[in-house]
C-alpha cells in the first residue's frame, strides 16, 4: 500500500541519512581499521629497546661470552631486519601481481606511515652483548638493575648513547652449564633483567643465550665435528597443515573458520539489533512528541507499524550488506572465499529477515506502549536476557553444532535464527546440519514472524495512544488478548 | 474552494457508542448526528470523553459497541483522505523541516506529488510561516508548531474538519487567524466539529452545540433554539451614582443601598452587586415573572444609567450543565434534568466583591 511505503521512505530516510548513522555505519570501520593499523605499528614500536646486556662468564676459558657477543653483533641486527623488511614487501608486491592489481598498488608501501609501520613492526631490539670481566662485582651490578640505580643513572643527564649503554639484563653463566654432572645432566644459568623487560626481549635474549650454550657444549664435546648436524636434528620439525576440501587440498585456516559461526552470528546480531534500537527510539520519539495521533489521522495504527518495520528493515539491509560485503570482501583478498558456501550465505539472509521481523516486532510493540526510553528500559530486560543467550553460548554451540544443546536451541523462536547462524557455517566442515533441521528451523522462524506480528499489531493499536503509567509484561499480554 | 454537493446524508452519525477503558466508562450510550455542513461545537469539561468520542469518530479507537459512520463509510478509515484532524495531542517530527514534514503528511493523504509543493507554499503563507519551510520543526516556538499542525490537518481540503481544541495555546492575534481559516471553511460549505473550552469561540463559530457529560449527551440543539429556550431571567442594573469613581467606597455604598432597595421589590430573586463591572448590579427575577414588566419596575424604583437584559451565554449553559459536578467528580446525580434548575444551583451564592 501507498501509505505504508511513505511511511517506510521517511522511517528510513529519518534513520539513514543522518550524519550519525553514515558516521557509523561506514566511517567507525574506517577509524577501526586505522586504528588498528596505528596500534600494530605502536606495538611495534614498543620492544624496540637498546641497551646492554651484561656477560659474566664463569665458566673455564670464559668459552661461552664470544658466542653470545658474536649473536647480538648490531651489524648483523640491523641486516636481519633490513633482510625482514625486504622479505615483507616482496610478499605484498607477490600477493598484488596474483590478485591482479594494478601495479600501482604497491606504491602505497612507499608512503611514509606504511614505511614506518613496516619498520616498526620489523625492526627488532638493539642488544649490546658486553663482557665483564672476571673478578667483578656480581652482586653489584645486579644492583645497576634496579629502578633507582637506572633512575640515577638518567637524571646525571645522560644522553641517548648513555642510555644506550645502560645494562638491560645480565646473564650469569658457570661451568656446571657446559659440564655435564655424573648422571649426565647440564646444568642452567642466571638471566637477570630489569623489571617489566618485555617479553618478547627477554625471549630474545633467553633464547640467544641457550643457543649460544648448546653451541658451547658440542664444541667441548667430542661431537664437535657434527655440529651442524645435530643442530639441523634439533630443529623442530614444521607442521604443514593442510584441510581436506571438496575441491582438494587446501592451506589451512584453522583460526579463521573458527571465528567464521560467531562472524555471522555477530553480523545477525548487530544488524538486526541496531535496527531494532532505531525502531523503538523513533517509535518513542513519535509518541512523546506527540507526532503520533497527527501520523493516525492519515493512516491507520498497522500502516504504520508495518511502515516503519519495512523502513527499519532497509536500515538492517544497508548494514547486513555493508558488513557482510566488507566481510567477504576481505576474505576474498587473503584467499579465504573458499571457506564461505554460497549456500550458507544465502541461509545467513533468510534467516536475517526472520530474526529482524522479530526482533522489529517486539521494539515496536515495546516502543509504542512507553512514553520514554527509560521506561521502555524495564520492557527490554526480559527482551535482552533471552537475546544474549547467542552471544554467551556460540562458543559451545559452534564447538559441537549438532548437538542436543545446539539442535534444541535451533527451535526456540527468538533465538533460534542466531543459533542456527552459528550451526550452519561451524558444522560445514564436518556434517553438515541436517537438512530437515534447516528447513523446520525456517518454519518455526517464519510461524513466530506471523504470532509476533499478530501480537505487536494488537500491542500497537492500543499502546500508541496510552500516556502515562508504562503498562507491565501482564499488561502488554492484555492487551493482547483484547479483541 | 469547492462547495459540498447538497447532501442530506449526515456527516456523522453515532449510534448507541459504548466505550470503556477496563473499569472506567468514557463513552456511556452515546447517539448523535452531525448534519453535513454544519459547523459543531463539541463542548464538555475536561474528561467528559471528547477526545474519546472523537478519535472513535476517527477509527483510531473502535467502540465497544455502537454503530458509527462517518461521511457514508462504516468507519473513517475508508474515507480518511476527506477528513481533516486536528488531535488534541498534537506534535510535530522535531528533526523534520516544516515543509518536509508538510509534504509527508500530504502524502500520507493521498496527494499527488506535482499538487504538494505548491500547496505547502501557499498554506505556510497563509498562515504567515512563508519564511519556515527549510527551518526545523524544533527551531518554531510552541504557537507556530500548532500552526504547522493545523496546517498539517487540514491542507488537503478535506469536506469534514474535526478540530480537537484547535485555538488552545493560541495568542489571541493567532487564535483569530485560525477562527478566521475555520471560518472560511465553514463558507465554503465544509461540515466542521470541533471541541473547545472557549465558549465565545463556540457561540462566534457554530450554528449547533452538543454537550457531553461524563460520558453522556447533555445537550444536544441549534444555537438558535438554545438561545430562544433560555429565556433571559438576568437584568444588568447600573445605577445612576452621582459620586462614584471618586471615592471607591462612597461608591460601593451607594452600589449596596440600590441593591438593598431593589431587593425588596417583588419577584426580584436575587440582587448581585458588582463593583469590578463599573458598579452593576445583576437581578435575577423570580421564574415566570415578565421580565419587561419587571424592568420598568426597577426603573422607576431606583435612578439608572444603563438597564439590560442579560443574554443566556454558552458559558452559563455549560456552567449551569456541568456545574459546580464538573469539579466535583464523586457525584453521581442524572445531569440530564432541567436546565433552569441546574443554573440556579450553579450560580448560588456567587457574591462577586472587590
Amino acid at each position: 500500500m501507498l501509505r505504508t511505503f511513505h511511511v517506510a521512505v521517511r522511517e528510513f530516510i529519518s534513520t539513514a541519512l543522518t550524519r550519525g548513522f553514515i558516521f557509523g555505519v561506514f566511517v567507525l570501520p574506517v577509524m577501526i581499521f586505522f586504528i588498528a593499523i596505528a596500534a600494530k605499528a605502536i606495538i611495534g614500536d614498543g620492544p624496540k629497546l637498546s641497551g646492554t646486556l651484561l656477560i659474566a662468564d664463569m665458566t673455564t676459558g670464559q668459552q661461552i661470552a664470544p658466542l653470545i657477543e658474536a649473536r647480538f653483533d648490531p651489524a648483523k641486527q640491523e641486516a636481519a631486519a633490513k633482510e625482514k623488511i625486504a622479505k615483507a614487501r616482496q610478499m605484498a608486491k607477490d600477493k598484488v601481481k596474483e590478485l591482479g592489481l594494478p601495479e600501482e598498488a604497491t606504491e602505497a608501501l612507499n608512503n611514509p606511515m606504511a614505511q614506518q609501520a613496516l619498520e616498526g613492526a620489523m625492526a627488532g631490539p638493539m642488544i649490546i652483548a658486553r663482557r665483564i670481566e672476571p673478578g667483578a662485582d656480581i652482586e653489584k651490578l645486579k644492583d645497576s638493575l634496579k629502578p633507582s640505580e637506572r633512575k640515577s643513572l638518567s637524571d646525571k643527564g645522560q644522553s641517548e648513547a648513555g642510555a644506550q649503554a645502560s645494562p638491560v639484563a645480565l646473564v650469569v653463566v658457570n661451568d656446571s652449564a657446559l659440564k655435564a654432572d655424573a648422571s649426565g645432566q647440564f646444568g642452567g644459568y642466571e638471566l637477570f633483567t630489569i623489571p617489566k623487560l618485555d617479553f618478547q626481549i627477554q625471549g630474545d635474549i633467553s633464547s640467544t643465550v641457550s643457543q649460544s650454550v648448546i653451541d658451547a657444549r658440542i664444541a667441548g664435546s667430542d661431537l664437535k665435528d657434527q655440529a651442524a648436524r645435530i643442530r639441523a636434528m634439533l630443529a623442530r620439525p614444521a607442521a604443514d597443515v593442510k584441510s581436506m576440501t571438496n575441491e582438494g587440498a587446501k592451506s589451512s585456516a584453522g583460526d579463521i573458520s573458527m571465528l567464521l559461526p560467531v562472524a555471522f552470528m555477530l553480523l545477525l546480531w548487530i544488524s538486526t539489533f541496531t535496527a531494532g534500537q532505531y525502531l523503538l527510539t523513533t517509535t518513542i520519539e513519535e509518541k512523546s512528541s506527540r507526532v503520533m495521533e497527527v501520523v493516525l489521522s492519515a493512516v491507520s495504527p498497522m500502516q504504520l507499524m508495518v511502515g516503519k518495520i519495512l523502513g527499519q528493515m532497509g536500515v538492517a539491509s544497508v548494514l547486513m550488506l555493508v558488513y557482510l560485503g566488507a566481510g567477504v570482501g576481505s576474505l576474498a583478498v587473503f584467499s579465504f572465499m573458499h571457506l564461505i558456501d554460497p549456500a550458507s550465505i544465502a541461509l545467513l539472509l533468510v534467516y536475517f529477515f526472520i530474526a529482524f521481523f522479530l526482533i522489529a516486532c517486539m521494539m515496536a510493540a515495546i516502543g509504542s506502549a512507553v512514553t520514554d526510553l527509560r521506561e521502555a528500559q524495564s520492557l527490554m530486560t526480559p527482551v535482552m536476557l533471552v537475546m544474549f543467550i547467542p552471544l554467551m553460548l556460540w562458543m559451545p554451540i559452534s564447538r559441537n553444532p549438532n548437538g542436543m544443546f545446539a539442535t534444541v536451541c535451533s527451535f526456540i523462536p527468538p533465538i533460534s535464527p542466531f543459533v542456527m547462524v552459528i550451526r550452519i557455517p561451524a558444522a560445514a566442515g564436518s556434517v553438515p546440519v541436517p537438512i530437515w533441521q534447516i528447513a523446520l528451523s525456517i518454519a518455526v522462524g517464519l510461524a513466530s514472524v506471523v504470532v509476533a506480528c499478530w501480537a505487536a499489531a494488537k500491542i500497537f493499536r492500543i499502546g500508541v495512544l496510552m500516556y502515562g503509567k508504562p503498562p507491565s509484561v501482564g499488561t502488554l499480554i492484555k492487551w493482547i488478548r483484547m479483541a | 474552494m469547492v462547495t459540498m454537493p447538497p447532501s442530506t446524508q449526515p456527516a456523522i452519525s453515532i449510534r448507541n457508542v459504548r466505550k470503556t477503558f477496563g473499569p472506567k466508562v468514557a463513552v456511556t450510550n452515546m447517539d448523535l448526528t452531525v448534519d453535513t455542513g454544519s459547523t459543531v461545537a463539541f463542548l464538555g469539561p475536561n474528561g467528559a470523553g471528547k477526545t474519546t468520542t472523537i478519535r472513535m469518530i476517527m477509527s483510531i479507537i473502535f467502540p465497544d459497541h455502537g454503530e458509527l459512520s462517518v461521511l457514508g463509510k462504516k468507519s473513517a478509515v475508508e474515507s480518511k483522505d476527506r477528513i481533516g484532524y486536528l488531535p488534541e495531542e498534537r506534535g510535530v517530527y522535531k528533526k523534520m523541516k516544516v515543509g518536509a514534514f508538510l509534504a509527508y503528511m500530504a502524502r500520507l493523504k493521498g496527494l499527488p506529488d506535482r499538487q504538494i509543493k505548491g500547496l505547502v507554499s501557499d498554506w505556510l503563507a497563509k498562515v504567515g510561516l512563508s519564511d519556515c519551510e527549510k527551518k526545523k520543526c524544533e527551531e518554531l516556538s510552541k504557537g507556530m508548531q500548532q500552526k504547522v499542525g493545523f496546517v498539517a490537518a487540514i491542507l488537503h481540503n478535506p469536506d469534514l474538519v474535526i478540530l480537537d481544541e484547535p485555538f488552545s495555546g493560541l495568542d489571541p492575534v493567532n487564535a483569530s487567524l485560525m477562527r478566521h481559516l475555520v471560518d472560511e471553511m465553514k463558507r465554503a460549505g465544509k461540515t466542521i466539529l470541533f471541541s473547545t473550552h472557549v465558549m465565545a469561540h463556540a457561540e462566534a463559530l457554530c450554528d449547533h452545540v452538543l454537550m457531553i457529560h461524563k460520558g453522556d449527551k447533555v445537550l444536544d440543539e441549534s444555537m438558535d433554539s438554545i438561545r430562544s429556550k433560555l429565556d433571559p431571567r438576568t437584568v444588568l442594573v447600573e445605577p445612576l451614582v452621582k459620586t462614584r469613581v471618586a471615592d471607591g467606597t462612597v461608591a460601593s455604598l451607594a452600589l449596596l443601598v440600590t441593591a438593598q432597595r431593589l431587593s425588596e421589590i417583588r419577584d426580584i430573586e436575587r440582587v448581585v452587586p458588582s463593583i469590578r463591572q463599573g458598579g452593576t448590579l445583576e437581578v435575577t427575577v423570580a421564574e415566570g415573572t415578565d421580565t419587561q414588566e419587571m424592568m420598568r419596575t426597577i426603573a422607576a424604583a431606583v435612578p439608572i444609567r444603563r438597564l439590560e437584559l442579560r443574554r443566556v451565554s454558552l458559558e452559563d449553559i455549560f456552567i449551569s450543565l456541568v456545574g459546580a459536578d464538573g469539579v466535583d467528580v464523586g457525584d453521581d446525580e442524572d445531569e440530564g434534568g432541567d436546565v433552569r434548575e441546574a443554573a440556579e444551583g450553579g450560580v448560588k451564592g456567587s457574591i462577586v466583591g472587590e
